[in-house]
């Protein structure tokens, strides 16, 4: 079991150099790099608070998010290949940082992982973070969060929850990058235009991946909630989290 | 009813190769779509395949990024250090939260960077010649009772070398922790010289300090005041008197600490003592505490001393403690502490190396303790 561990840990301790979804510095024109950034202000700043106030009812709540933040940093650094396609991407994380910790304190550990990124691994930029927290960072945890919970509403087994919670996490970062780019960079084609253009030029490497991604949520989701006591967090009831299902 | 008999798995199996048709068919479609017209570098990523190819397009380009890590093997280097430390992050946040802790190899190497418990209790920063006294866990009784013996390398006293061969020390002490009130102390340190030269007199006792304390936390603030007798032997000639006042702010990442020493009969002169400190439970029974500390003393204080008048930073100290529970009751461990006096004047100065010898000291230390 301790190697099984190791194992785990050694694997996620290994990042390389990613090539990657994040929009590069210099991409965004000024206007749009600070609207984005407004936007992701008021969701950084609840989540904030979210973890300040869940930290006050249970000290093992900011494990949980060192935890996750390091995932999320590592993850988002990991460079996955499409052989058919022959580019690489990388998953989001968020997706299995939104079920462990829930969505507003993944908007602050998203930050955290970007700018680090940013400033010491040429990955993303400083002038695009609000835009690439607001694709990562909070339209994939928050879309992701509201699939499970569905998912789960629906009796969906926990295992394919989180998968979907995997799957939209990267589909939506994708999405919204999209939108981004297709807002900022429109020039004389019509927004819906260009944004089908760039959201197909993503698909063929982004829909492996998210599928890969939901894999990738689901066992490790698994994983945590049956290895550690999760259940007392408060990030979900124990019944919607699975965790008496895990551990029957 | 024939999918009635086949087994639920194979069952599962059959829906969810039907939901992966219309994916496919998706990516089918997504792969003609976007097919490029220039074939694009092997393996690169959708940032310049997709997101640079249409800002390009759009009259945009990429900048360089604030630090250009982008240099030959540097970003290499770089995410193998981004990577190791996220790993030992993530596994040392997965050691504290799994009810089941990992065994030796893997906690030194998953529990190596840190943990979130804060530092002990902090009386040994105010009994000089026992640091020692801190690191094990407070008693859940109100009255406990503690019994260190230790050897050191040598004795440092604010930066300053008291005796400069190895010396045992005894060190008694019980407190009482009322609830409300907060906890009531009594400690002393016996040193017995183990070189040359070495007491005649009080039994090889060389000094005895003992000191009266009560402190209490204040929300995450803890206030500390107490005295210190320290009994110099045999002609008690040096003897010192000294009232201090600390202050330390508990929290898990590093609790900062201020001690304020007032000197009654030596020098009336006031030092200071402020630094960092934390403890790291590397494994259940195996802590580390680490302290980095900077005096301060104020003229009168280095009057007397360092034979300075001006008001400066004295001396420097860190220090390492690896204390290992063998039972509830009793403890082992280790010290490794090195200390430096600060201030150019007074290292340089003939009084300063006359009286104290060495300026930098580097010494360390076993002790055993037992508490009830």
């Amino acid at each position: 079991m301790q190697y099984r561990r190791f194992v785990l840990f050694a694997t996620l301790s290994v990042a390389t150099p990613a090539l990657a979804m994040h929009i590069t510095e210099g991409i965004l024109p000024a206007p749009w790099a600070g609207f984005w950034f407004l936007l992701a202000a008021p969701f950084f700043f609840w989540g904030l608070r979210d973890i300040t106030t869940r930290s006050k009812k249970d000290l093992r709540y900011k494990s949980l998010v060192a935890l996750v933040g390091a995932a999320v940093f590592i993850i988002s650094c990991m460079p996955v290949p499409v052989p058919v396609v022959g580019t690489c991407s990388h998953p989001a994380g968020t997706g299995l940082a939104s079920l462990l910790i829930g969505p507003a304190a993944t908007v602050v550990v998203s930050s955290i992982a970007l700018t680090l990124q940013a400033l010491f691994l040429a990955h993303g930029g400083l002038t695009t973070l609000g835009a690439n927290l607001f694709s990562m960072g909070i339209a994939g945890a928050f879309v992701s969060y509201g699939a499970f919970i569905l998912a789960r509403r629906l009796r969906v087994p926990l295992f394919w929850a989180a998968f979907a919670a995997g799957l939209t996490a990267d589909w939506a970062t994708y999405a919204l990058t999209s939108v981004e780019l297709a807002s900022a960079l429109q020039g004389e084609k019509s927004f819906p235009q260009l944004f089908t253009a760039i959201l197909i030029a993503f698909s063929p490497t982004q829909l492996p991946l998210g599928i890969l991604e939901g894999f990738l949520t689901a066992i490790a989701y698994r994983f945590l909630v049956a290895r550690l006591q999760l259940s007392g967090l408060g990030t979900w009831d124990k019944g919607l989290a699975g965790c008496d299902e895990v551990t029957k | 009813m024939k999918s009635r008999v086949l087994p639920y798995s194979t069952k599962r199996i059959r829906l969810f190769l039907i939901a992966l048709l219309p994916y496919f068919g998706l990516f089918c479609a997504s792969l003609y779509a976007s097919e490029p017209k220039e074939a694009p570098a092997t393996w690169s990523g959708v940032d310049e395949t997709v997101i640079e190819k249409y800002a390009e397009a759009a009259g945009r380009s990429a900048r360089e990024p604030l630090i250009n890590t982008d240099q030959g093997d540097l970003l290499l280097f770089v995410f193998l250090l981004a990577g190791a430390l996220g790993g030992f992050i993530a596994g040392y946040a997965y050691r504290s939260l799994s009810p089941k802790k990992p065994t030796l190899p893997l906690a030194i190497l998953l529990g190596s960077l840190a943990c979130v418990n804060p530092c002990h209790a902090q009386e040994g920063h105010v009994e000089q010649h026992a640091p020692h006294q801190h690191i094990h866990p407070p008693s859940e009784e109100p009255l406990s009772y503690e019994v260190i013996l230790g050897i050191n390398s040598m004795d440092i006293w604010n930066g300053m070398v008291g005796y400069d061969h190895p010396f045992a020390h005894v060190a008694p002490r019980i407190a009482y922790d009322q609830e409300t009130l907060g906890t009531f102390a009594m400690g002393a340190d016996f040193l017995y010289p183990m070189g040359s030269p070495r007491p005649s007199k009080c039994g090889g006792l060389s000094e005895m300090d003992v000191a009266l304390s009560w402190d209490r936390s204040f929300g995450p603030v803890n206030l500390q005041l107490g005295t210190t007798y320290y009994s110099i032997m045999p002609d008690h000639r040096d003897d010192l008197y000294e009232g201090f006042v600390g202050l330390r702010y508990e929290n898990e990442i590093v609790v900062p600490y201020l001690v304020g020493y007032y000197d009654f009969n030596q020098t009336d002169g006031t030092y200071f003592k402020g630094g960092l400190c934390r403890t790291f439970k590397l494994m259940e029974r195996l802590s580390a505490d680490i302290d980095l500390c900077c005096g301060y003393g104020l003229p009168a204080y280095n009057r007397g001393y360092f034979a300075s008048n001006h008001a400066t930073f004295t001396d420097a100290t860190a220090q390492l403690i690896l204390q290992y529970d063998v039972t509830s009751n009793l403890y082992i461990g280790g010290t490794a502490a090195f200390t430096m006096l600060l201030d150019n004047a007074i290292r340089n100065s003939q009084f300063v190396n006359d009286t104290y010898g060495t300026v930098d000291n580097f010494w360390f230390g076993l002790h055993v303790g037992v508490h009830f």
